[in-house]
C-alpha cells in the first residue's frame, strides 16, 4: 500500500468508525423515533382527510408503485398503514422488536409518500433524509442500548461489548448523506438556473410572489394573505442578499462535520432551523419539521443520561424497564 | 456485519447517491436534490386559490355536473395541483426540472439526443381517464365524462418588476378525444 493510500484509509477509518458507543446510537434510535412521530403527522395527515368512498386512479405513479402495480389511493389502505407506521414507530422508540419495527417505519412511510405523490405526479423530497436513517439505523446495533429488546434477551457474560466502530458507522453514514443532501441542493439550484437564481431577486421573489398571491390581490395591488412574503418580494436586493445566504448555508452545510463544539454546531443548526422555519412561514415549503433529523450530529448519549435523571425518566427507567439497566453492552 | 462488509456497503451507498447527483437522477431513494431549483423567468403568472372551484364536467348525453374534491376523494393540496396545475397545463416538478438542459453526460447515459425531453405525458388523456375511472364510468356509456372546465382568476407579474401586474379570467377546458376510447383507464408509462 502507499502512503498515499495508508493516509485516505487512516482517515476513512477516523471518520467512519470512531467517535460514537452503543448507548449513543440506543439513544439517537429513541431521540429518531420521537421526532419522527411529529414528523408523520405533518408529512402525511392530508391522506387523513380523504373519506372511503370512490378510489382514485392514479394520475402519475412513483417508479415503484408501477413496478409493484398500485394504481389507485386507497383510503382504508392509507389509513391501516398510517396506523402500522404510528404502532411501529412507537415499537422503534422504546426498543421492541426494534429492527422489525424500523423495517416497518419504512415501508409504511415509503408506501404512504408513494400514494401521496402518485395522485397527480408531483414528486416530495422529504422523506429521502429520513429514510436514508432509517435504512441505517435498521443495519446497526441500534436495539442493543435503551431498548425493551436489551432487557428482555437473557445476558451471555462471555459475549463481546459491541466495539466502538460498528456503533460508529451508522451515524458517520446519517450524517454524510445529509450533508450531501444540503450540498446537492446549492449545486442543483446553479445546475438548473445559474446566478439567476440569486440575480435581481431570483426563484426566492418568485416563490414569495406565487405563494403570496395565491391568495388575491386588492384592488390597490396588495396580497390578501401572507402580507409580509408579499412585502419582501418588492425587496429585491434584500432578496439577493438573503438567496446568496441560502446557497453559503446550504454549500457550507459539509462544514458541520468538522466542528468540534457542540456549541458551535448547535448555533450553526439552529440557523438551518430558522431558515426551514422561516421557509413554512413565508413559502409554506414543507420542509418545517427536517430539523428534528438533526440530532444525528449530536452524541445522545449524554442527552439520555440527563433525561434519566428527570422524573419521567426515572418512571420510565423503573416502571417499563423494570429498574434493569438500559444497555446491556456497550463500547466502554 | 464485518468491518469489510460495511465498507463495501458504504462505498456502494456513496457510489449509488453521488452517481445519482452526477446523473441527475430523481428517483427515490436517489435523488440530486432539485427542489425549488428552477427560476422560470419571464411574466410569472399565478392562480388565485378560490377553494370553492369545483370542476365543471360535461357528460356524453350532454348533461353538466360539478366535481369537488370530495367526488373524486383525493387530498385538498392535490386538487389543487388537479384544478390549477394539471388542468391549465401545469407539469409536476419532477418533469419540470427533468426537462430543463442537462449536461451532456446526462443525456448520454439515457440515450437521449442532446436537448431531447425526457418527460412527456398527455395530462389531458391521463386527468380524464382518472376522473373517469375514479367515478367508475365507462367511455360507452351516457354518464362518461367528455370535456372538464376550469376557471381561475390568475395574476401577472412583470418579470423583476412585482409591481407591476394585471389579472385576468382563464378557462382550460380539456376534451375526450375519440381515439382514446380503446385505451380505456391505463395511462402511457413516463417517457
Amino acid at each position: 500500500m502507499t502512503r498515499f493510500t495508508e493516509r485516505l484509509q487512516a482517515q476513512w477509518d477516523a471518520f467512519f468508525f470512531a467517535g460514537y458507543s452503543v448507548k449513543s446510537l440506543g439513544a439517537l434510535r429513541v431521540a429518531i423515533g420521537l421526532g419522527f412521530i411529529f414528523y408523520q403527522f405533518s408529512e402525511f395527515f392530508a391522506l387523513l382527510d380523504i373519506h372511503s368512498g370512490p378510489t382514485w386512479l392514479f394520475l402519475s405513479r412513483v417508479w415503484y408503485f408501477r413496478a409493484l402495480g398500485f394504481e389507485r389511493l386507497l383510503p382504508v389502505v392509507c389509513w391501516c398503514v398510517f396506523a402500522v407506521m404510528l404502532l411501529a414507530t412507537l415499537s422503534m422508540v422504546v426498543g421492541r422488536w426494534t429492527r422489525a419495527s424500523i423495517g416497518l417505519v419504512m415501508a409504511t412511510s415509503i408506501y404512504l409518500q408513494g400514494a401521496r405523490d402518485s395522485v397527480v405526479g408531483d414528486t416530495h423530497h422529504r422523506l429521502l433524509i429520513w429514510t436514508m436513517i432509517f435504512f441505517f439505523l435498521l443495519l446497526s446495533d441500534c436495539g442493543q442500548a435503551y431498548s425493551l429488546d436489551a432487557v428482555k434477551r437473557p445476558s451471555k457474560a462471555e459475549e463481546a461489548p459491541i466495539p466502538e466502530w460498528r456503533a460508529s458507522w451508522p451515524i458517520r453514514a446519517m450524517q454524510l448523506y445529509t450533508v450531501s443532501f444540503y450540498l446537492w441542493s446549492a449545486v442543483a439550484k446553479l445546475r438548473v438556473s445559474g446566478l439567476s437564481w440569486v440575480l435581481d431577486g431570483g426563484k426566492v421573489q418568485e416563490s414569495l410572489l406565487s405563494r403570496s398571491a395565491m391568495w388575491g390581490l386588492d384592488d390597490q395591488g396588495q396580497a390578501l394573505g401572507n402580507r409580509l412574503a408579499f412585502a419582501m418580494a418588492h425587496q429585491p436586493q434584500l432578496l439577493e442578499g438573503m438567496s446568496a445566504l441560502v446557497l453559503l448555508m446550504e454549500a457550507g452545510f459539509p462544514l458541520v462535520l468538522f466542528l468540534r463544539s457542540n456549541r458551535m454546531r448547535l448555533l450553526f443548526l439552529g440557523g438551518v432551523a430558522v431558515f426551514h422555519v422561516a421557509n413554512f412561514i413565508l413559502l409554506y415549503v414543507g420542509f418545517l419539521l427536517m430539523p428534528l433529523a438533526f440530532v444525528i450530529f449530536f452524541d445522545m448519549e449524554p442527552v439520555a443520561r440527563r433525561v434519566r435523571t428527570w422524573r419521567i425518566g426515572r418512571f420510565i427507567a423503573s416502571r417499563v424497564l423494570g429498574g434493569a439497566p438500559i444497555a446491556r453492552a456497550t463500547a466502554d | 456485519m464485518s468491518r469489510r462488509a460495511v465498507n463495501i456497503l458504504l462505498i456502494t451507498h456513496l457510489l449509488l447517491v453521488w452517481g445519482a447527483f452526477i446523473f441527475r437522477v430523481d428517483l427515490f431513494p436517489l435523488t440530486w436534490a432539485p427542489m425549488y431549483s428552477l427560476r422560470e423567468g419571464g411574466t410569472l403568472s399565478v392562480p388565485q386559490w378560490d377553494r370553492s372551484r369545483e370542476l365543471r364536467a360535461i357528460r356524453r348525453d350532454g348533461r353538466e355536473e360539478w366535481l369537488s374534491r370530495a367526488d373524486l376523494n383525493i387530498p385538498t393540496l392535490s386538487f389543487w395541483r388537479l384544478y390549477f396545475e394539471r388542468t391549465f397545463g401545469g407539469e409536476p416538478n419532477v418533469f419540470q426540472h427533468g426537462n430543463e438542459p442537462m449536461e451532456p453526460w446526462c443525456y448520454g447515459v439515457r440515450g437521449l439526443a442532446p436537448g431531447e425531453p425526457r418527460y412527456r405525458a398527455d395530462w389531458e388523456r391521463r386527468v380524464l381517464t382518472s376522473v373517469n375511472a375514479t367515478l367508475e364510468r365507462s367511455w360507452d356509456n351516457p354518464d362518461f365524462i367528455v370535456s372538464l372546465e376550469a376557471r381561475a382568476t390568475f395574476t401577472h407579474f412583470a418579470e423583476r418588476h412585482p409591481e407591476r401586474w394585471w389579472r385576468t379570467e382563464e378557462v382550460a377546458t380539456l376534451r375526450w378525444d375519440a381515439r382514446w376510447n380503446e385505451r380505456g383507464r391505463v395511462h402511457d408509462e413516463i417517457h
